[in-house]
């Protein structure tokens, strides 16, 4: 009898363990937001990555951008304990403790989008913010070496990633002696409506309005009738440099209502991203940045000379 | 004919006298006010032609919803709901109109498509706005908890219905609903403005001139004295928070046009500008008071505010801040206003 | 004698109305004095200059001799003048002792309550009020007299002189009114003065020393109470005689238009079956709680009734919502006009033509014209004073607005009327005006029930008495047989 008992215990262990082995490696994406549209290519790009890889990936997040309820999130996901999360934090201070937790519970954490640089997170990838605003800012004053009065549109205020590009924008200009004028920001609070309304009608109100920067491209989620005002403002000289380089905005780009997109590569963030994790998980190396363990995923950058191309290169919304 | 201490019921008291006793006396001081110094400040930026319309078509969306808003006030309600019944709504219509292709769609002339994609998105709010009622009258919900969870259960569904991802390539048909003109020779005027000016016109008729209408007010007053006088209260409420929900379903669906994408991110936060423009129309929120012409009113103070902020280069940063104070100027002046004449 | 309090050539105004004009009042220390008047005539602005309230326009007061100033609410209780309103500004969920001492919390220390002082101190006030009940109880388990007395407790501890109860009996069953008179009587016996305001004559009578009579704004005359009797004070208030008290009217009495058998409704409403003529007045009496109220909130559809069948015209009731009792022909003026008779904040024309929306209508609409004219003509008959018919409720006096509520229910020309406590806390010109409208309905064959817990208003205008008991019928009097013997005879009979 007891022998046939500690038989069945070792072949249930056995089972067990070999079910074990079998079950492959989970990892949960965790945007900002599930409302916010700017992060649907990184989960097609992090679900094509998984699927190569053999990797289970759940997408997940909280409805509307609040750091509390992503806590909330990673809490859960500490429970199930899956094997890596990758996540872009709303607040890097917010998130550090329960990053913390999930890593001293063995889940291999990584960072993308928004960082969160104080916590035990292995590897940030993502946009250097700061820097893509530098760069719309040469971008700037390459098409405006007269200088002339340059608005700015942002979302919801406040935000991180967006006041960097600001900062990035700003700095470049006063560090360069551009006679470019900056007008005071204006805000559409990440709303599409609200974005259209806010550039039409103060772009109508300024007609010696040299140029926009939309530190995001809110309004050409928009359809090109809805934006009549910039289609003018355009054809009358302005110049737009805008971010983000999501798939309805090409169309601006070949209408010539836009004269450079700078995107965010959030497809490199979530392939790259869970490719690190993947291979953290499985113990091979990996490269992870420089030194503060930032892995730059670049940027890309759309005008009339490459459009077609990567348009073609990008998956119908 | 004389009431009982002798003073004429029905004198003829001054013009001016009668233009005071219009409730809405004062939203329109406010509002002329406004207009006044924006002109001096700014100028021809204000007031010409194509601002003017550009902050008329931009709070007509405003307005429509507030309509809707304001009948559940006047109940002695709200709905929170309507910011998503909008973005509901609006997906709808944009996904019959643009995305299903199953034969009998594809094969469809487009205006017939979009018409019927119209009227599904309609049905659909007035059917979210049914279930408020439904939740409120029969499972004795207070309005407040009752559209909190509507609010989260249309917005929820959008979501999951479009994946997050917005749907454009609407025909033209379509999108005139939002960006058309309607109008002879010179004087053209926006689709939207005069989707606004109808249904304001139909809502204060309803109110006013029927039965139906009287019961809303008479309900907001004293629900317990409507309810002894024969007034049919659920099922009053019931048709309010239908119609309260098919004004949004419009409105969502206006913008969408308006903006040749519907998006499931639409209308976040919009009830409460909607429920700001109908108290600063002049409604209560205990109820049995207000007007579809302050509330329409209420919007363009907003509208007007907004677009004020915007052509004196205020910053964002301040714009809230500017904004929030104005409002509660607006709303205290009326207030004082009528104190006094108490 | 020293006077506690003199009010001398008192004045006040509002906008477009001399609500005060030259009134006096003395009032000595230890002394029950009752101010009375129809509605309208003064008294309760009288009484809130004196409480700090309002702001008079002219004249002085003296308190204890020397003039003072009384510009606030706080000054007056400074002095020792504390008022009872009839509605009683309580705090539901706060306990009797938290009640007492709102505002003026006991404490530790800045931040802190003293839980136990607050206790002890509030039992001190309790007790000397005669209120038995522990003061942890929540103020919304107590009886509307208990309340009372938590208020009269709380203007003792405010060291009052002077305590101004406005209409305190209005709401109190009959025993419930002799614990407020003993009271009454013992706060006198402790040198403090009560003014007390009442439309009861017969309570006026039973407790008062003097009484002073306002009427239109300005003072009618002070009396001693012992120096006259109804007959005077009414004549005094109203300014002429009211010859009959009760004006019945004789009209002849037609086929049973209700008939309501074996009516059920929770506990309150126990197998009640009763029937009404056309053209005649049923009287319901019984003490506040028997069941009256709910028995016709049941069969109107208020409230949900759990068996029986109620007949109109032989026509079987159906649903149970006042929309299908009104078309059927009832029509029903709740007891509280203000909270279930009234949309206050609407117009006169509004409320009129509430409960007959299809009569306004020409062509389809809600006709505006059609409405005015409607109302006007019940304006006119039934005497309602008001600026026009585009007034709000709210700013009628208290008999007017019962009018208005007559006038809604009139206008859908009902066969049946029920009236439950049609002429409470009204003033006795408008009373009367109700008791001949009741008359001038029945003239036009209109049925009639009548609910009071006033009994000789009930015997005096009923044809039949009906007497309910703790939610069952007593018994029936004709009105030849029914006396207040008679009647407390039913109500007390079968009680062991």
């Amino acid at each position: 009898m007891k022998k046939v008992l500690s038989f069945l215990l070792v072949a249930l262990l056995v089972l067990g363990a070999s079910s074990a082995f079998a079950e492959e490696v989970e990892i949960a994406v965790v945007p900002k937001a599930l409302d916010n549209a700017i992060f649907l290519d990184a989960k097609t790009a992090a679900e094509e990555k998984g699927a190569e890889l053999g990797v289970k990936i759940y997408w997940e997040g909280s409805p509307t951008s609040d750091a509390a309820a992503q806590v909330n999130v990673i809490e859960s996901l500490i429970e199930r304990q899956v094997d890596g999360i990758l996540i872009s934090c709303n607040d890097a201070d917010a998130l550090k403790d329960v990053i913390d937790r999930a890593v001293d519970a063995g889940i291999a954490v990584g960072c993308f989008d928004s960082d969160s640089p104080e916590s035990k997170r292995a590897f940030y990838c993502g946009t250097d913010n700061y820097a893509i605003g530098k760069l719309s800012a040469e971008y700037m004053m390459e098409y405006l070496p007269e200088g002339g009065k340059v608005a700015i549109l942002t979302g919801v205020l406040g935000a991180p990633n967006l006041e960097m590009r600001i900062t990035g924008f700003k700095e470049t200009l006063a560090a360069a002696g551009s006679p470019i004028e900056v007008l005071p920001v204006q805000t559409g609070e990440d709303d599409v409506q609200k974005s259209v309304e806010v550039v039409s009608q103060f772009t109508a109100a300024n007609p010696d309005l040299a140029g926009w920067f939309f530190d995001g491209g809110w309004p050409y989620f928009a359809d090109p009738d809805a934006l009549p005002e910039v289609k003018a403002f355009m054809e009358r000289g302005g110049r737009i440099v805008s971010i983000d380089t999501c798939e309805p905005m090409m169309q601006y780009v070949g209408l010539g209502m836009v004269d450079i997109l700078i995107g965010q590569n959030y497809p490199t963030m979530g392939a790259l991203g869970v490719e690190t994790l993947y291979k953290i998980i499985k113990g091979e190396e990996v490269d992870l940045g420089d030194e503060t363990n930032y892995i730059d995923t670049g940027y890309e950058i759309v005008d009339i000379n490459n459009y077609e191309e990567v348009w073609a290169g990008k998956a119908p919304w | 004919m004389k009431t009982a201490n002798g003073t004429e019921s029905k004198g003829a008291p001054s013009f001016i006298r009668r233009v005071q006793q219009v409730s809405v006396f004062n939203i329109v001081l406010i509002l002329a006010g406004m207009c006044l110094l924006l002109s001096i400040a700014v100028g021809g930026k204000f007031l010409s032609a194509t601002n003017i319309t550009s902050v008329v078509r931009q709070f007509s969306f405003y307005a429509i919803m507030a309509t809707g808003m304001l009948l559940a006030i006047i109940t002695g309600g709200i709905d929170l709901s309507s910011g998503s019944v909008f973005a509901f709504s609006s997906i709808i219509t944009c996904l019959f109109i643009a995305k299903w292709d199953i034969p009998l769609l594809t094969g469809m002339p487009v205006l017939l498509r979009v018409i019927l994609g119209v009227l599904l998105g309609m049905l659909s709010g007035a059917a979210f706005g049914y279930l408020n009622g439904a939740l409120i009258t029969l499972l004795k919900l207070p309005p407040f908890i009752a559209t909190l969870g509507t609010m989260s259960i249309a917005r929820g569904l959008s979501y999951g219905i479009t994946g997050g991802y917005p749907i454009g390539s609407l025909p033209d048909q379509f999108k005139f609903i939002g960006l058309g003109t309607i109008g002879a020779g010179s004087v053209q005027i926006p689709t939207p403005i005069i989707l606004m000016v109808v249904l304001a016109l139909l809502f204060s008729f309803f109110l006013r001139k029927t039965i139906l209408g009287r019961w809303v007010y008479a309900i907001g007053g004293n629900e317990e004295a409507a309810r002894i006088a024969g007034v049919r209260v659920d099922r009053t409420k019931r048709i309010v928070y239908a119609l309260c929900g098919l004004m949004s379903s419009i409105a969502g669906i206006a913008t969408a046009a308006r903006l040749g994408v519907g998006q499931s991110t639409a209308g976040q936060g919009y009830e409460m500008d909607a429920i700001a423009a109908v108290i600063i129309g002049g409604a209560s929120v205990n109820g049995g008071v207000g007007t579809v012409l302050g509330s329409v009113l209420g919007a363009a103070i907003m509208g007007v505010l907004r677009n004020g902020l915007v052509l004196l280069n205020v910053s964002a940063y301040w714009q809230q801040a500017v904004l929030g104070v104005v409002i509660v100027v607006a709303v205290s002046f009326d207030k004082l206003q009528h104190d006094r004449k108490k | 004698m020293q006077q506690l309090l003199y009010m001398e050539g008192i004045d006040k105004n509002f906008p477009g109305v001399r609500a005060l004009k030259s009134v006096s009042l003395d009032i000595r220390p230890g002394e029950v004095h009752a101010l009375i008047g129809e509605n309208g005539a003064g008294k309760s602005t009288l009484m809130k200059i004196l409480s700090g309230a309002y702001k008079k326009d002219a004249g002085r007061i003296f308190w204890q001799g020397q003039e003072v100033e009384i510009d606030s609410t706080t000054r007056a209780a400074e002095l020792g003048i504390s008022i009872i309103y009839q509605e009683l500004n309580q705090m539901p969920n706060l306990s009797v002792a938290e009640n007492l001492f709102v505002g003026r919390e006991r404490r530790k220390n800045r931040f802190l309550l003293d839980h136990k002082r607050t206790l002890e101190e509030a039992q001190v006030f309790t007790r000397r009020v005669g209120l038995d009940v522990d003061v942890r109880t929540l103020c919304s388990e107590l009886s509307i007299a208990q309340r009372q007395m938590v208020e009269v407790a709380k203007a003792l501890s405010y060291n009052a002189r002077l305590i101004i109860m406005d209409e305190p009996t209005s709401s109190l069953t009959d025993r419930e009114t002799d614990i407020l008179m003993d009271l009454i009587r013992k706060l006198k016996d402790e040198g403090v003065s009560i003014v007390f305001i009442s439309h009861k004559l017969n309570e006026v009578f039973a407790i008062a020393d003097r009484v002073t009579v306002l009427r239109d704004g300005e003072l009618a005359g002070c009396v001693e109470t012992k120096d006259c009797d109804e007959e005077t004070l009414i004549r005094m208030m109203v300014g002429r005689e009211l010859t009959d008290l009760f004006p019945k009217k004789e009209v002849p009495i037609g086929d049973v238009t209700l008939s309501v058998e074996g009516l059920n409704a929770g506990k309150a409403v126990q197998n009640v079956s009763f029937t009404v003529r056309a053209g005649e007045i049923l009287g319901f009496a019984g003490l506040v709680g028997a069941g009256r109220s709910e028995t016709m909130r049941a069969l109107f559809g208020i409230d949900r009734m759990d068996s029986g069948k109620i007949w109109v015209d032989g026509k079987v009731l159906s649903g149970h919502q006042p929309t299908e009792a009104i078309e059927a022909g009832l029509g029903f003026v709740p007891e509280d006009r203000k909270l279930q008779g009234l949309i206050l904040g609407m117009t006169v024309r509004e409320n009129t033509t509430l409960a007959a929306m299809e009569e306004t209508k020409v062509n389809h609409m809600v006709n505006r014209k059609k409405e005015v004219e409607i109302t006007q003509e019940y304006v006119d008959r039934l005497g309602i004073r008001t600026p026009g018919v585009e007034q709000k409720a709210m700013n009628l006096s208290g008999g007017n607005q019962q009018k208005v509520v007559i006038a809604k229910w009139l206008a859908t020309d009902p066969k049946v009327l029920i009236l439950d406590e049609p002429t409470r806390g009204i003033d006795v010109g408008a009373k009367k005006e109700i008791h001949l409208l009741m008359g001038e309905m029945t003239a036009r064959g209109v049925a009639v029930v009548m609910i009071s817990s006033e009994l000789p208003e009930v015997l005096g205008m009923s044809d039949r008495i009906i007497v309910m008991h703790e939610g069952s019928v007593r018994g029936e009097l004709s009105r030849e047989e029914a006396t207040q013997e008679r009647v407390m005879e039913l109500i007390f009979s079968t009680k062991v």
